[in-house]
């Protein structure tokens, strides 16, 4: 789902992110990416929904060469990747199912199908009876269950959360992660990027280590954080 | 586009609209005085060029004929030439007695004073530009004494309405690149105030269309209102200004019919809108580059 081949990313102020990175991520796969601040999980999560083009190598998702794309292609890529972040990104005026239909208004989705998606998706992240809620109504962990619908309402292949757990308290970090687990394991590909070392040994789980842009470790299965 | 993403983009702009009021209030203020100044000078450039128009289509020019001149064959001439419009053979008689109605004297006295002129062509051109060319080919025609037009007052005529056409246009280009700007600098504001909900919409998937269209309603409405304003200040100032022409100096011709002021109106708020959306096109172009 995920292929990544000789990346190299260099920032235009002349900052290396990445060098040298191979991965290769399956469908349905579940996979962390760790590593300290600054160590290039984002930028990598960034290749992969081409918030960033690399400098070197090939970033190939769900068959499209992600670097070879068009700027006016990169939205339909980004239909088939989820992403969701440390700081939720809701729209605070709008309500929690509008929050989610706007994944679905931005697409010029119809009424009908909205009607039918929104709810699903709500349901699957446990929030069906909050849907007319405000999203300062809501715990962070609700919050960044509501960004998890939204990321996954228009069913895309591919979920990516750049420090999902990142604002939380480890019990509802721990059901975070435990929902995005559950979302892997009905087919949809999962990256999350983080430093939270407690979850990741918990999980036991594929784990990539990133120290200062480089892969230095691949742990497909029961991995741990720091390979322990 | 579904209808329902025609709702979301309509929903989208009202609530831009609404949340940036009294910006958006004093972007259309701005707007309507540039659009007014832009119309009343537009208004004013139509109606000179057109007494323009008038004073050099009525200028003609003088041919004098020598005394065994033939009249008729330099006519006929004159007609082969395709600049040429019009001619009038005035006799030599008609001439004393035009000239004796102009001064004033009495035609009894013409006979003791004699009549110095000689039969005179009138010739008009279609184009009041070919007047210089087309006296000079008539002034080597065999028969032709002397060729005279009203050089000094047609040139001056043309070259006014000439320099009205231009630093009308100019003027206008500044006014436009003001009322632009203004659109501008509000849409920049908007994408400002909703740069949180670009950025989701660019994540899930929105093409670049999509975020533009509700900015490009925005300079629209933006650009409706103000022309609507604008035009209707200019629609009644216009009016005003004919009325009283035609009480106090009847002499001075300007355009005015009920159709010629609707399409003026009309003109004035597709202007407006165009200069709405180029506006925020521009704005949304340059921040949907940086992103």
């Amino acid at each position: 789902m995920i292929y990544m081949e000789g990346i190299g990313l260099v920032y235009p102020d002349g900052t290396r992110a990445l060098r040298g990175v191979d991965l290769h991520i399956e469908r349905g796969e579940f996979c962390f990416l760790v590593g300290a601040s600054g160590s290039g999980k984002s930028s990598l999560l960034g290749l992969i929904y081409r918030e960033f083009v690399p400098t070197e190598g090939r970033v190939i998702v769900a068959g499209q060469d992600v670097a070879a794309l068009p700027r006016k292609a990169v939205p339909f890529l980004r239909r088939q990747v989820g992403v969701v972040f440390q700081d939720f990104r809701l729209l605070p005026e709008k309500t929690i199912w509008e929050n989610v239909a706007f994944a679905l208004d931005v697409l010029g989705v119809g009424r009908k199908e909205k009607h039918h998606k929104v709810p699903i998706s709500l349901e699957l992240v446990g929030l069906a009876d909050k849907g007319e809620a405000f999203p300062h109504q809501l715990s962070g962990g609700e919050q960044q269950r509501v960004s998890i619908a939204r990321a996954l309402v228009n069913a895309p292949p591919v979920l990516l959360a750049d420090e999902p757990t990142g604002n939380l308290d480890p019990d509802v970090s721990w059901e975070i992660v435990q929902l995005l687990a559950n979302i892997a394991e009905r087919g949809t590909t999962v990256v999350v990027g983080t430093h939270d070392k407690y979850i990741v040994d918990l999980m036991r789980r594929r784990v990539v280590n990133l120290v200062q842009g480089t892969v230095v470790r691949d742990a497909k299965q029961g991995g741990s954080y720091d390979g322990t | 586009m579904e209808h329902s993403g025609l709702t979301f983009v309509l929903i989208e702009t009202w609530t831009a609209i609404r949340r940036n009021l009294l910006i958006t209030l004093a972007a259309i203020g701005n707007m309507t005085i540039c659009l007014a100044i832009l119309g009343a000078f537009a208004l004013g450039a139509v109606n000179l060029d057109y007494l323009a128009g008038l004073q050099a289509k009525g200028a003609f020019i003088s041919v004098y004929l020598k005394a065994d001149a033939d009249g008729g064959a330099i006519r006929d001439e004159l007609y082969r030439d395709e600049r040429v419009k019009n001619t009038e053979f005035v006799s030599k008689d008609q001439v004393l007695l035009e000239w004796a109605h102009m001064t004033g004297t009495d035609p009894s006295e013409l006979e003791i004073i004699g009549n110095p002129y000689p039969d005179i062509i009138r010739v008009w051109v279609a184009n009041p530009n070919d007047l210089p060319a087309v006296a000079e080919t008539v002034g080597q025609f065999d028969g032709v004494d002397d060729v005279q037009y009203r050089k000094s007052v047609t040139d001056k005529i043309l070259a006014l309405s000439q320099g009205i056409k231009i630093s009308g246009m100019m003027l206008g280009l500044l006014l436009v690149a003001g009322t632009m700007l203004i659109v501008n600098t509000t849409v920049r504001l908007t994408i400002y105030a909703r740069r949180r909900e670009i950025r989701i919409m660019q994540l899930v998937g929105a093409t670049n269309w999509f975020i533009r269209m509700p900015l490009l309603c925005e300079g629209a409405f933006q650009g409706i209102i103000g022309g609507t304003l604008a035009a209707t200040i200019v629609a009644i100032g216009y009016a005003c200004l004919h009325s009283y022409l035609a009480q106090n100096l009847q002499f001075l011709k300007i355009v005015y019919s009920a159709q010629f002021v609707i399409a003026f109106a009309l003109g004035l708020i597709l202007a407006g809108t165009l200069f709405g959306v180029a506006g925020a096109l521009f704005s949304a172009n340059r921040y949907l580059a940086k992103t």
